[in-house]
């Protein structure tokens, strides 16, 4: 019993790290709290819904399909709303509300083209694997594999590639990277591919294993704000491990308080440990 | 015909809700994305009032109101601690934790199914029970709400506050006491909120969650920034807005829910072109 929710909490901290991996790579680089981005991961899961289910699409190119449209979407909606905020000198709440609404447009949306009701993608029997008392389906071990994959090129990307370290540059400092002559917009597009693509996928691995509907991206928003907030901003390890943390929260509370609880208890965890020490999050004055 | 009281109701506890949090947000200056969660508080608390107490009810109006104002108090002391995307996230996540309370807490709140038997107000032996004396007697306690929160505004109270606002460090140097006069705004906006509350559940008849929903949030949010932060009217006419233009999608044969989610997309491309194009709402001032 004990086991195999262990592994169940594994198999969850590692979506949950897919998203705060991009939320917290957002949130760095950009300095933008980007309400929108639970959306993305329900945006990227009805996507791979219409590719893979829908269109019979195989799952490997579905997937890679799925990425490439929610950061196309993600990109174009950037276009249009934040960087108008980005040339301004505006307040940080003009960002916050914008994408809070950008996030009540596209659930909106995406419930009117495809009803409140849970859509079930992936129609075959998953194989099991028994190991003693535990047992793993096919599909929870692929997510397994595949967010450490996927978060392991992420990481490669940022720590090798010329863009890569562009991104950490901007993080690190903006105004020192402008002045040495970065294009920042062209290492936000970067930042902002990179982050819509791991949403998506985390939408693709929730979805395979249990289903799609418009409110998983109210789920997907809390997990990625409270691990990047228990990690601190823009610390990839350290919301990795939240993740990892808030999985195992998540699925022992199941057992011992109540499935209902599972959104609010993070939330109350995370405000008692604001106020006890705010500075192991790394909580500075910014406003 | 009942059906356009109906929305003038809706109207009326909306735009007591969107002064409400027009203090904390528009005077006050403090980003608070949980308003929806002070309505619930409010909301429950009159019901549950109604149904096991049996208070008169101005004085369950105000016992909802000093509970919600209570809940303020306690949602404030975080609050003033923290600044900008962390208050934005901790009043956020109070919603939420409302939203979830409201939806497990079994046995005081009765689940997803709500808390049905709540009957009409009854004052000095007469009931409101025609949708008409309801929407009078709601319109009769929102005016006097509203010409409180006038008169705290147009206040030397009420400047401080903006003072705040506009300037922290300067009101700290001028002897203000910022983190009290903070925690009073919070009590005050959440106070107003809880009463409306109670005129809702008194309308509807039932209190489940699915009124007090993050969307709820936002809603209000919306109202406020589309009408003007820091304005008296802004927000009342945001509230007449962003409820009523929905509203006249029922003219049209749709199915209540499309109905929804065209209402969802309606009020947030109206706040997202506001916000690009008007940052100070249509009747604000000041832009930021």
């Amino acid at each position: 019993m004990i086991a195999q929710i262990i592994i169940n909490s594994i198999i969850t901290g590692s979506i949950y790290s897919l998203i705060a991996f991009g939320f917290t790579l957002i949130y760095g680089a950009m300095n933008h709290f980007n309400m929108a981005y639970g959306v993305t991961v329900m945006v990227g899961a009805y996507i791979f819904y219409v590719f893979y289910t829908m269109l019979g699409i195989p799952i490997i190119i579905s997937g890679v399909l799925t990425a490439v449209v929610t950061s196309a979407l993600m990109v174009g909606i950037d276009r249009l709303c934040y960087y108008s905020f980005r040339q301004k000198r505006v307040p940080r709440w003009t960002a916050v509300v914008v994408s809070m609404s950008v996030a009540t447009l596209l659930q909106a949306a995406f419930t009117m083209l495809f009803g409140s009701r849970t859509r079930t993608v992936y129609k075959g029997i998953p194989s099991v694997f028994t190991l003693g008392s535990v047992r793993i389906t096919s599909i929870q071990a692929a997510t397994f594999v595949f967010a450490v994959v996927l978060m392991v090129l992420a990481s490669i990307y940022l720590k090798k590639t010329r863009t890569g370290k562009l991104i950490r540059a901007i993080s690190n400092n903006k105004e020192m990277a402008m002045t040495v002559g970065i294009n920042v917009e062209l290492a936000y597009i970067a930042v902002i591919v990179v982050g819509s693509s791991l949403a998506s996928f985390a939408g693709v691995f929730m979805a395979l294993d249990s289903d799609v509907r418009p409110m998983i991206a109210n789920t997907a928003l809390l997990k990625a704000i409270t691990a990047s907030i228990v990690g601190g901003v823009g610390n990839i390890q350290g919301a990795l491990l939240a993740s990892f943390l808030f999985g195992f929260i998540e699925n022992f509370s199941v057992l011992y308080i109540g499935g209902g609880w599972r959104d609010a208890l993070p939330i109350v965890i995370i405000v008692i440990m604001m106020l006890i020490r705010p500075a192991a999050f790394g909580i500075s004055e910014k406003s | 015909m009942s059906y356009i009281y109906t929305v003038v109701i809706l109207v009326v506890v909306y735009s007591l809700l969107s002064a409400s949090l027009n203090l904390i947000l528009g005077y006050g200056g403090m980003f608070h994305m949980g308003h929806g969660g002070f309505f619930a508080i409010g909301a429950y608390a009159g019901a549950l009032i109604a149904i096991n107490l049996g208070l008169p009810f101005f004085l369950e109006i105000l016992v909802a109101g000093v509970i919600t104002a209570l809940s303020g108090l306690i949602i404030s002391y975080p609050s003033i601690k923290l600044k900008g995307d962390y208050l934005a996230f901790c009043t956020y996540g109070f919603g939420v934790v409302v939203y979830s309370v409201a939806n497990n807490w079994i046995e005081v709140t009765n689940g997803p199914v709500g808390l049905v038997g709540i009957s009409r107000p009854v004052i000095f032996g007469y009931t409101f029970s025609s949708i008409q004396s309801y929407l009078l007697l709601s319109v009769v306690i929102v005016a006097v709400c509203l010409l409180i929160i006038w008169r705290l505004t147009h206040s030397p109270y009420g400047k401080t506050i903006e003072a705040l606002r506009e300037d922290e460090v300067g009101a700290l140097a001028c002897g203000k006491n910022v983190s009290k006069l903070r925690a009073e705004v919070f009590c005050l906006g959440s106070f107003f909120a809880g009463i409306a509350g109670v005129l809702f559940v008194h309308y509807l008849r039932i209190a489940d969650p699915s009124s007090f929903k993050t969307a709820t949030s936002s809603l209000i949010i919306s109202m406020v920034i589309i009408g003007g932060r820091g304005s008296f009217w802004g927000p009342l006419a945001g509230a007449l807005l962003v409820t009523g233009i929905p509203e006249a999608l029922r003219f049209f044969e749709i199915s209540s829910f499309y109905r929804e989610q065209i209402q969802n997309m309606l009020y947030s491309l109206i706040l997202i072109l506001i916000v690009i194009k008007r940052p100070q709402g249509l009747f604000g001032k000041h832009k930021f």
